[in-house]
């Protein structure tokens, strides 16, 4: 996605500005700090022009002891005021991020699945730790100088100018010159501060999944390859880096000696002359210098703050960008709530991912309330497809999925769901422990719930208190993977759901545990519909129907008896799954 | 204290010639900054002699233009400081390159229980956030130290030039030094804490996330986008508050340090008024010192950041060392004995293992014929994959040993062992690159011949040829473009492409179908025929492939034997066995 520079302060703009009212009130408390703290700076050369041209001249002691006087003051209130800047804008800073990290969370959540098919996951995680990061210094330190250091400057014109206006532009003109000439720099620059945080992204990502993987590596004895791939990515982003910076800093050296060297020579050769001949004081030099001296560095901050603006409106464009990806749609609009209570029908269903790569072919077939369908076929069939469909989690591009006779795509999505119950092949952990793990954070689930769950299904090692208090590893590398498979069961079926969905998700326990699920299963599925991708003749010879897939059409359905005898792709599954099964 | 220093000196040597110019940069760089008010003094003083003393300049303006010169030659010696900053950055840059390569490397040499123990995204994150940008790591070797160190040698100078000037004056701006240092050091401590804790809950979010992200799935069919928030929150108002602890800390530190340094700006105003008023010192030198004293409040501050940045860094390097000081069983394969090139047997010689104070395996010896199909059966939780980690050395048993060849795994050059493998894992781990690519993880240079073998054997050639860019086409992380059990057979593919001497399969049911295993067994016959496996299974069709089988027995026990010497031997396998058997009678 392209964005320029105007685009971004667009995007920032209305991204922060909402912020910004709301927490008006610390804002401009801020705001006043930082201009009181900027008048305080201009004030300290003024007396010490004072000190110079009239105290000592003139041996007046009592005189440079009153203004030494004015001086601390003015010093010392300027310090508490730094400090209540920085802390008030911090707060803010903060507030405003933790929300906006929170926002953006909750706004993914609510994007279709289709996204996350296609985003490398640490992307998502660099973009929302470490944008966020730079939004905030937006607040804390970078505001402070950056608005701190305008009015300064501003105050400096005016103080200038009631001394002699001609001053005053000799002093502006200059400086709004350079200031401009740096701006044009700064366009050019800021590109490559995208291309930087677009590397430490793909750094963030390659390593996730190096070191998810890494027994994979480690096994095939890959370690080197690995490494050098990361390495290759971790230069190119130095180097990167390592050229802009030389470019900055290169320029900003220039620009310290335009105003250390060439500005301050060029104001003591037109100002020498005048106090020789008495129009002006020492003291006028002195303010003058002292002036120059303190904008430089502003100055230069001002610039390189001006670059990480930039750089936050970049971060803030990012972030923007995920704001903006359309949530899914629940339907809510016509807010029809789905009831199950005759039949769902998939009626000439055709599906594809990306354009024109078929997945599904016209298929059709129904799920009558209360009925167990298994879905059977060779791996890519269509068969993952198909209850991804179910779930609403894609729209398809022809035909339509019924639901008790309305078209699912009319139907309040979230409600629908809610009569799902899902387990999948992967078997996925939430961080926490396996009380939330079970019921997914749901706290209208009560603990005695779980408990009740994970003991029909035959978990019950888990059902004491401590052992769901337990935290449970990403790995869960102190689970083993049949026991994920149970725990992913206990979730299904504590959220008692009218339909439930299955992929494949008993193949990986063994028979004896298998068995004694099935037994529970029994007693859950009574009264509930259930559709199975089945990979075991178990779960096969209890279906009500069957449907067998292959290359994302149906080739046959019926009961097991029916399809031993008309579909020989069929029986060849059976008879491979146990050994004498297909005679009957 | 001491071993952070080391560890500084250490990364240091590895940048050794940049670091030296980095020193000479510094120093020139501190003279022109002490050059300027020292030249400005000059200045003033011959302008006030000049407007006091007429008579005594013809001309003027020569003077002042003798002194402009001078001035110009500094501005020269400006800009060729101004590189400095950017070969800091440059440095930096360096630091954080060398550190991410080096401790990914460390990451590579771990166990599984190290990958237990540290979550992904944490990990990530010490690779990243730890070590990247201000105020981390890379950050700190190079511009943190340097800046201070510009900063002492600028104060050096400064404190010289002021000597110069006028000793008094000097002294008496000096007094708030030892203030500055005691104050100090008193603050230090609370700030490394809540640094700390910051950075743990930086690490627990990005987890949280990772977790999260890649569970979408599951969020959205049980409808729990809302509720899950719940967690997520807590995280990040958890984190708020570490932070908010962290910065009023800092902005008072820095609150104490301008008033002390303040103090000294004002010793300067009064003493130096006084002086001046009573003619002991010239204008100009008033003017010089008030600017030195003015410059210091930034050096002087950067003194203390030293310590301050050095100790939330210290906090970064701990969190790095301590994935190089996690101990890792790997290491005790130092040995060099080749296995040969052929596998002849692997045996497992009193093989104990406990986890967790539970006896997972106990007194384990079997023989393993790597030219046969061995099926490894067992219920749930009783250690198959433990099983093969151990006996492919990614995991230490607590007792006992592997040998392989006769010889013992920790003698042997375990690469070349590995090499000799094919591993097929429970969940088909990808990676990022096209589906050639991923086969060929392990066989950058494998023959034509060889890729298609291997596809055909996995069952996925056709399906590969089927894809719009065939093998080229790209796999991202949970792409929807290739399906779970593809993946699951593309591992399938990658393990096989090398044509090992023995394949190891964790878990063929999570990866074929019966219609599916029963091919790969024929083409296995065909293209891999010496290649012998070690299968787990919870299909029971499995059994008629295996030469032999391997029971682990809820107490530990392991078993070894046909299938039909096992089901006359032990009551438990035939439990096992015949509860499917009867379970599918019943129906």
């Amino acid at each position: 996605m392209k964005s320029n520079k105007n685009t971004n302060i667009k995007v920032s703009l209305r991204l922060l500005i909402p912020y910004l009212l709301r927490e008006w009130r610390l804002f401009s408390l801020g705001l006043v700090t930082m201009l009181l703290v900027s008048v305080a700076k201009l004030i300290d050369p003024l007396i010490l022009a004072h000190v110079v041209d009239v105290s000592v001249p003139q041996a007046d002691t009592g005189d440079m002891l009153h203004y030494a006087g004015l001086f601390v003051g003015v010093v010392m209130i300027s310090g508490f005021l730094t400090w209540a800047q920085i802390v008030l804008l911090s707060r803010l800073g903060l507030r405003i991020i933790t929300e906006l990290k929170g926002r953006v969370f909750k706004h993914l959540m609510k994007v279709p699945v289709s996204f996350f098919d296609k985003r490398p996951v640490g992307d998502l995680i660099a973009r929302v730790e470490n944008d966020s990061e730079r939004i905030r210094t937006l607040f804390s330190d970078l505001s402070v100088r950056l608005i701190g250091n305008i009015l300064f400057f501003i105050g400096i014109v005016i103080v200038l100018g009631m001394r002699s206006k001609a001053m005053a532009l000799g002093f502006l003109i200059p400086l709004v010159f350079l200031s401009l000439s740096f701006g044009l720099f700064f366009r050019y620059i800021v590109k490559f501060y995208r291309q930087v945080r677009e590397r430490y992204s793909q750094i963030a990502s390659l390593l996730t999944e190096y070191i998810q993987g890494m027994p994979i590596v480690q096994i095939f004895n890959r370690e080197k390859d690995v490494i050098a791939r990361m390495d290759k990515v971790s230069s190119a982003k130095m180097r990167l880096e390592t050229k802009t910076g030389f470019l900055e800093y290169g320029v900003q050296g220039f620009f310290i000696f335009v105003v250390n060297t060439a500005l301050l020579g060029l104001v003591i050769v037109m100002l020498a002359p005048k106090i020789i001949d008495g129009t002006y004081t020492i003291g006028t030099l002195i303010i003058f210098t002292q002036y120059i001296m303190r904008i430089t560095w502003p100055l230069i901050q001002l610039l390189e703050n001006l670059m990480q603006v930039q750089r936050s409106f970049v971060s803030m464009t990012r972030i923007q960008e995920l704001l903006d990806l359309p949530k899914e749609d629940y339907h809510t609009g016509e807010n029809i709530v789905p009831t199950f209570e005759h039949e769902i029908e998939f009626k000439n269903v055709w599906f594809a991912y990306e354009e024109d790569k078929w997945v599904l072919r016209d298929v059709s077939f129904k799920i009558p309330s209360g009925s167990q369908i298994a879905l059977v076929g060779p791996s890519g069939s269509g068969k993952t497809t198909t209850i991804s469909l179910l779930c609403g989690f894609y729209q398809v591009q022809k035909g339509s999925i019924l639901i008790d006779g309305i078209d699912i795509n009319k139907l309040n999505l979230k409600k629908w769901r809610q009569k799902i119950g899902l387990i999948l092949q992967d078997i996925f952990l939430f961080p926490g422990n396996v009380l939330e793990n079970v019921r997914i954070y749901n706290d209208h689930i009560t603990p005695a719930a779980v408990q009740r769950s994970l003991v029909a299904v035959q978990a019950r090692k888990f059902a004491e208190p401590e052992q769901m208090e337990k935290e449970l590893s990403e790995r869960g590398q102190n689970i083993s993977q049949g026991e994920r498979q149970l725990l992913s069961f206990a979730r299904a079926m504590v959220y008692d759901p009218e339909l439930v969905i299955m992929d494949e998700a008993t193949s990986s326990i063994d028979s004896v545990t298998e068995a004694k699920i099935q037994h529970s299963m029994k007693t859950l599925l009574t009264g509930k519909t259930a559709m199975i991708i089945a990979h075991r003749l178990s779960s096969v010879l209890k279906a009500d129907n069957i449907i067998y897939m292959e290359d994302g059409k149906i080739s046959a359905a019926g009961r097991h008896e029916q399809l031993i005898k008309i579909c020989p792709e069929y029986k060849n599954l059976v008879k491979l799954q146990f050994p004498g099964g297909a005679d009957e | 204290m001491n071993k952070h220093i080391l560890w500084i000196l250490q990364e240091w040597k590895q940048q050794k010639k940049f670091i030296l110019i980095m020193v000479f940069l510094t120093v020139i760089s501190a003279l022109v900054s002490i050059a300027y008010p020292y030249m400005f003094k000059i200045i003033i003083d011959k302008l006030k002699d000049i407007t006091d003393n007429v008579n005594k300049y013809p001309e003027p303006m020569k003077e002042v233009y003798r002194i402009l010169w001078l001035l110009g030659a500094i501005g020269l010696g400006q800009l060729i400081a101004g590189i400095y900053p950017a070969f800091r950055a440059w440095v930096n840059y360096r630091f954080e390159f060398g550190l991410r390569t080096r401790y990914f490397r460390y990451i590579s040499e771990k166990d599984s229980r190290f990958f237990s123990k540290f979550r992904t995204g944490d990990l990530v994150t010490r690779l990243t956030n730890d070590i990247t940008d201000f105020p981390k790591i890379a950050w700190f070797l190079g511009s943190g130290i340097f800046r201070a160190f510009n900063s002492f040698i600028t104060i050096i100078f400064m404190l010289i030039a002021m000597f110069k000037l006028n000793a008094h004056l000097t002294i008496y701006s000096l007094i708030p030094l030892p203030i500055m240092l005691v104050v100090f050091y008193f603050v230090m401590k609370s700030l490394q804490e809540r640094y700390a804790n910051n950075q743990r809950a930086i690490s627990k979010i990005n987890d949280q996330l990772e977790m999260s992200f890649s569970a979408i799935h599951i969020i959205k069919a049980f409808a729990c986008e809302d509720k899950y928030n719940r967690f997520f929150d807590t995280a990040l108002e958890h984190r708020r508050q570490t932070e908010i602890k962290l910065i009023q800390l800092n902005a008072t530190i820095m609150l104490l340090w301008e008033y002390i340094s303040y103090f000294a700006q004002i010793a300067v105003i009064i003493f130096g008024g006084m002086m001046a008023v009573k003619g002991e010192i010239t204008i100009g030198t008033f003017m010089a010192f008030y600017t030195y004293l003015g410059m210091m409040i930034y050096p002087l501050l950067d003194l203390p950041q030293l310590f301050l940045s050095g100790k939330q860094a210290f906090v970064n390097m701990d969190r790095l060392e301590e994935i190089r000081e996690y101990p890792t069983s790997l290491e005790r394969f130092r040995g060099d004995i080749s296995p040969g090139k052929e596998l002849h047997s692997i045996e497992l010689d009193k093989i104990n293992f406990t986890y967790d104070a539970q006896a997972i395996f106990k007194d384990v010896s079997i023989k393993i014929d790597p030219h046969e199909r061995t099926l490894l059966l067992g219920a749930v939780g009783t250690g198959k994959t433990t099983l093969i980690e151990i006996l492919t050395g990614m995991l230490k048993p607590t007792s006992g040993s592997i040998n392989i060849n006769g010889i013992a795994l920790e003698m042997l050059n375990r690469k070349e062992f590995l090499e000799m493998l094919g591993y097929v894992p429970q969940e088909p781990l990808l990676f990022a690159g096209s589906v050639h690519e991923n086969v060929h993880f392990a066989a950058k240079k494998a023959s034509v011949e060889d890729y298609k073998a291997a596809l055909l054997t996995a069952q996925i050639a056709d399906e590969v040829g089927q894809m719009e860019d065939g093998d080229e086409t790209d796999l991202q992380q949970r792409g929807s473009n290739v399906s779970g059990g593809q993946k699951q057979r593309l591992t399938i593919a990658r393990a096989l492409i090398r044509k090992p001497q023995f394949l190891i399969f964790d878990d063929i049911t999570a990866s074929l179908d019966a219609q599916n295993e029963m091919k790969l067994w024929e083409a296995m016959n065909k293209y891999y025929p010496a290649t012998g496996a070690l299968v787990v299974s919870h299909r029971i069709s499995t059994i008629q492939y295996a030469d032999k089988i391997i029971f682990i027995k809820e107490n530990g026990k392991v078993l070894m034997g046909t299938h039909k010497e096992l089901l006359k031997l032990d009551e438990e396998y035939r439990h096992f066995v015949a509860e499917i058997e009867d379970y599918h009678k019943k129906d």
